[in-house]
């Protein structure tokens, strides 16, 4: 590991830690030595935590890309990327896909928007590559799912009881209606 | 009436498997498929033969706001003991876990913070006196 790149990785933690490791890593020291003295500095935690915000989440019109996620987040992308899947088990990039496919089942089930407007609304600008990542990951494409899953003319929509996980109900064979479900705060666009 | 079960919500449940048992050394204890999602415990070859963990989907999207608040604020949502906590530190970092908090003494325990790469922050703790 290179000097420089111990000193990136240790922005925000305590002085006294990256002057130890700074130390490490100039004399050449392996990169287990480091992992082993460190921990994730809380600012390095809640910069993390606002990045997976960002992935999932964004403001602009298009979603921000990792390598501005990265910066945004004080790291270099190479160092981003490590750091947030040894943290939260996936890469940016698989997290952000799998979020997206989420976010679009969601809005299939719970809203009026078409296949299309979903995938803009998911951060897709190309109809095919979403349904292509939707059909992978769900096993099925949108308007299979949409067709499969949304209540016909229901005004308050609510994911069916059968999306979501009720592993302790199920196993003490509580009832269906007994589960919590919960609906979106999306915008109810009625196209009627 | 006894406690049986413990549940910690997991982002996935396979790479949670993985994690829990090749990583943390727990050992699977029930496999059972329930609709998308799987019913899967582990127990602890150290501990209790009869209290398993349950690795719970996180799918409900109530589940999900409450686990990413509570890593936000830094909060563990479960705890493990371990006899050595320095060593099982030492030995969790070598296998690329983070933490949040090395092995700090905090009154008559000593605690320390890490990620489980499902979404939580675990806390392990070492009782520091002879226990009878």
């Amino acid at each position: 590991m290179s000097a420089t790149l111990a000193l990136e990785l240790f922005q925000g933690y305590p002085s006294v830690v990256a002057a130890e490791i700074f130390e490490y890593a100039a004399f050449g020291a392996l990169d287990d030595k480091i992992a082993v003295l460190t921990m994730i500095h809380p600012e390095l935690l809640s910069r993390l935590c606002r990045a997976r915000d960002l992935l999932r989440d964004w403001e602009e019109d298009e979603p921000l890309s990792i390598t501005a996620i990265a910066r945004a987040s004080g790291l270099t992308p190479f160092h981003f990327i490590r750091l947030f899947k040894a943290i939260f088990g996936e890469t940016p990039h698989q997290y952000r896909s799998r979020a997206q496919v989420e976010k679009a089942k969601h809005l299939l089930v719970l809203t009026n928007l078409s296949i299309t407007d979903v995938c803009m609304a998911v951060g897709y600008s190309s109809l095919g590559s979403f349904s292509a990542l939707f059909s992978r990951r769900v096993g099925m494409s949108p308007s299979e799912f949409q067709r499969r899953y949304r209540p016909g003319s229901a005004p308050e929509r609510q994911l069916p009881a059968s999306l979501i996980p009720g592993c302790l109900s199920l196993m003490t064979g509580i009832s269906e209606k007994e589960q919590f479900s919960r609906r979106q705060p999306v915008d109810e666009t009625d196209r009627v | 009436m006894k406690i049986k079960l413990s549940s910690i919500m997991v982002e996935n449940q396979a790479t949670a498997l993985a994690f829990y048992t090749e990583v943390l050394g727990f050992k699977k204890s029930k496999d059972i498929p329930v609709g998308e999602f799987r019913w899967l415990t582990v127990v602890s070859p150290d501990g209790y033969p009869d209290v398993e963990l349950v690795l719970e989907p996180n799918a409900n999207p109530a589940a999900k706001a409450f686990q990413e608040a509570m890593f936000k604020q830094g909060i563990p949502l479960t705890a493990f003991e371990v006899d050595d906590i320095e060593a099982e530190a030492r030995r969790l970092k070598k296998s690329g876990v983070k933490f949040t908090m090395d092995p700090k003494q905090q009154g008559p325990v000593k605690l320390a913070i890490f990620s489980d790469t499902c979404g939580n922050l675990i806390q392990m703790h070492q009782p520091l006196q002879n226990r009878a």
